[in-house]
């Protein structure tokens, strides 16, 4: 059996393997949160897609983009409310699960600064590393402090994490299937994981090529400091450094997988750009990338949707990888068989006639960028 | 520093900020009482969660049942 079809068989509680315990009365509100979530991403898109269609019957507007389609969608009665409750619920999700962390604070606090014993992995912190300026001076995700500024912030990040996929990533099934379908199969000797947090995209890479050496790279040390410890409780060989993505400092050609697994989403375009021309550094010859982060869909609904969650989001840079054209990005820095799929995250994995799947709710518009040095 | 508003009247942004607030608060007592009352202590279902969170919400998004109707002005 597959990992993934492991993943899929296995029956775990929502916060099994999570360090910090969430008593009843978090339990619900987290739950009410989930609850709100699932509603919007339903019902309220549903209701809005519906005012959308008819506005456009009525007007015999025909928008082609998102951009095209904004003032529509911005006239709408139920965007206001969609929007809304976009922001809203993040904030009262990262609010329940604060106060968990915050029962716990010394414990956790304890346990994450704790040496680990006998390690088969090992972390590497880098007290003197500068954080850039547009990742200090923003709280991505809307989570306050971010999820560098203090330790506490690993574990708020991480329940938040379990709680914003629905319910539907539990185990990280997500990443697993990234892992799985996204890369394609190879005798890897050495794997990077960029922007690793703390280690669910990084974890599943050990199980799928168990002979390579597997690196993980984050700038906040909290996170990597929670993904060293639950690395090593899960028995995953990973070196956990902290780093820049787009200045790692390891040697040219030392790597055969590069990844990055939502992540770029969040850099801004000269960030981006020196970024993927590091992982093109850091490739052996024939060496292969692969990132998992958002593109547009092609529905103007949807897409303008998209544009608008990163202002409602707090992802200030988003909005520049959904307009511009990431494989031809790609394809400048020097990268050659470039693709851009999209990716059914629901266990399709990537869709190689390049449709996107047809679904009824609000998701997220994952896709796989691929390319080989 | 004020924070994103979507409604074209701030106020509404904040009564909804706290009406989620007050649903929030009715859904842990609930799933306190039924703890209380010797219940698994636990949330309760996804699907009890979902008809909770329904029932508050659909004023935002249904079609009344039994529509006004249209009155001639006099």
């Amino acid at each position: 059996m597959s990992a993934l079809a492991a993943a899929r068989a296995s029956d775990a509680h929502p916060f099994a393997g999570l360090e910090v315990t969430v008593p009843s009365e978090t339990r619900a509100r987290i739950d009410f949160t989930l609850g709100l979530r699932q509603h919007w991403a339903n019902t309220v898109f549903a209701a809005l897609r519906a005012q959308y269609e008819a506005r456009l019957a009525e007007t015999g507007a025909r928008p082609r983009t998102g951009e095209e389609a904004g003032p529509i969608v911005e006239g709408l009665p139920l965007y206001s409310t969609f929007a809304w409750l976009e922001r809203n619920e993040q904030k009262m999700k990262w609010r329940a699960v604060t106060v968990a962390c915050e029962a716990e604070r010394a414990r956790l606090e304890a346990a994450l600064n704790a040496p680990v014993p006998s390690p088969i992995g090992s972390l590497e912190l880098d007290p003197a590393l500068r954080l850039p300026d547009y990742y200090r001076n923003t709280e991505f995700h809307i989570q306050p402090g971010g999820v560098w500024s203090a330790d506490l912030n690993a574990f708020v990040y991480e329940l938040g994490a379990k709680v914003i996929f629905l319910g539907k990533n539990d185990d990280y099934l997500f990443h697993r299937l990234f892992t799985e379908q996204g890369v394609p199969a190879g005798d890897y000797r050495d794997i990077l994981d960029l922007g690793c947090g703390f280690g669910k995209s990084t974890r599943p890479f050990v199980d799928r090529f168990p002979g390579a050496r597997v690196v993980g790279i984050d700038l906040s040390a909290p996170v990597l400091k929670l993904a060293h410890r639950q690395a090593e409780k899960l028995g995953k060989r990973i070196a956990f450094h902290q780093r820049a993505a787009e200045d790692t400092r390891f040697p040219d050609a030392s790597f055969d997988l590069v990844t990055a697994t939502m992540v770029i989403h969040e850099l801004p375009m000269p960030v981006l750009r020196r970024t993927l021309t590091e992982a093109y550094r850091l490739l052996r010859p024939g060496g292969r990338l692969a990132i998992l982060d958002y593109h547009r869909t092609g529905d103007p609904l949807r897409d303008f949707l998209m544009l608008g969650h990163a202002r409602r989001n707090n992802e200030p840079y988003m909005a520049h990888i959904l307009r511009i054209d990431p494989a031809a990005l790609t394809r400048e820095v020097g990268f050659t068989d470039v693709a851009l799929l999209p990716f059914d995250e629901r266990g399709g994995g990537p869709r190689e006639d390049g449709s996107w799947p047809a679904r009824a709710d609000w998701h997220f518009p994952w896709s796989l960028l691929r390319g080989r040095k | 520093m004020p924070d994103l508003t979507f409604f074209r009247d701030p106020a509404v942004d904040r009564v909804l900020g706290v009406v989620m607030e007050l649903a929030e608060e009715v859904y842990a007592l609930r799933a306190r009482v039924g703890a209380l009352e010797g219940g698994a202590g636990d949330a309760g279902t996804a699907t009890a969660r979902d008809a909770f969170v329904a029932r508050v919400l659909v004023p935002l998004t249904y079609e009344a049942e039994s529509p006004a109707p249209e009155f001639e002005a006099p």
